[in-house]
């Protein structure tokens, strides 16, 4: 069960029209490092998650991720709405341009269409946990890339408080790993109630005639 | 508990993670477990986008 709140989680306002950012930043919003595929990663994953801790981890960031692909979506919008013709064959976006016009679709800067091969869910809440930790890395990676790309103060502030929710959430994945960790390296006993005919109550013993 | 309004975390007597990490096996991650120490204004956090100023680790 989801709340969609009408806001989005960090005001974006670009007044500068630029169709060769958008071409770059839409990887953000479908391409390897992307949020689809954090969001999707994470909200899959909690499934195999073994303690309240993780899962609760797991579907938190993944749903702050959908509202981080909206602010990505939401930049990629505004820095192509206005743009003329002239515009977009300069920056290169034509080849964009021709099978989606406009609009917001999920591919990586290269154009490669949204793919779930950019994610895994292992079924190993370890395993998923170290790929969460790595996948937050190469975001805040793909931010700092994309922030040397702009001096636009409309289009870095976003950018910045985007790449420092990543560092955020891998301390959390961290702290999610350790909390696995103690629950897998703990000895767990197993108790079943004791069966009627162990009671020495014979009468009431299907079993022992 | 400190409310900071600086951009650094200055307050030296808290450390804001476990100060003894315990090892017990080698090829596992660890990282250490966050304490709180200070948090920045509501509305400065906001703009972060963070809460903690020893996690607040800016780009250049």
């Amino acid at each position: 069960m989801w709340i969609y709140e009408k806001k989005l989680e960090f005001p974006i306002k670009i007044k500068k029209t630029d169709p060769a950012l958008a071409k770059v930043i839409i990887s953000q919003f479908g391409g390897p490092d992307g949020e689809l595929a954090a969001s999707l990663r994470y909200i899959s994953q909690r499934f195999a998650a073994v303690t309240p801790e993780s899962k609760a981890t797991l579907s938190d960031i993944g749903t702050e991720e959908l509202a981080h692909l909206e602010m990505i979506g939401t930049m990629c919008r505004q820095l192509t709405a206005d743009a003329n013709i002239d515009e977009i064959k300069k920056a290169g976006f034509d080849a964009y341009y021709v099978d989606h016009g406009l609009g917001v679709y999920p591919a990586s800067a290269s154009g490669v269409p949204f793919t779930a091969a950019y994610l895994q869910s292992k079924g190993d809440p370890i395993t998923d946990l170290y790929e969460d930790m790595a996948a937050e890395q190469k975001a805040r990676s793909t931010y700092e890339y994309l922030m040397n790309l702009t001096d636009d103060p409309d289009v870095l502030e976003p950018l910045r408080f985007l790449r420092e929710r990543e560092i955020v959430h891998f301390q959390r994945f961290g702290e999610a790993l350790q909390n696995v960790k103690a629950y897998m390296d703990s000895k767990r006993q197993f108790v079943i109630d004791k069966p009627d005919y162990m009671n020495g109550n014979k009468s009431k013993c299907m079993k022992c005639r | 508990m400190r409310i900071m309004n600086t951009e650094t975390n200055n307050d030296m007597s808290c450390m804001p993670f476990e100060e003894y990490i315990k090892v017990k096996e080698l090829a596992f991650a660890y990282v250490p477990l966050q304490k709180i120490c200070s948090y920045f204004e509501p509305t400065e956090s906001l703009v972060k986008g963070t809460v903690f100023p020893s996690l607040y680790k800016p780009y250049k």
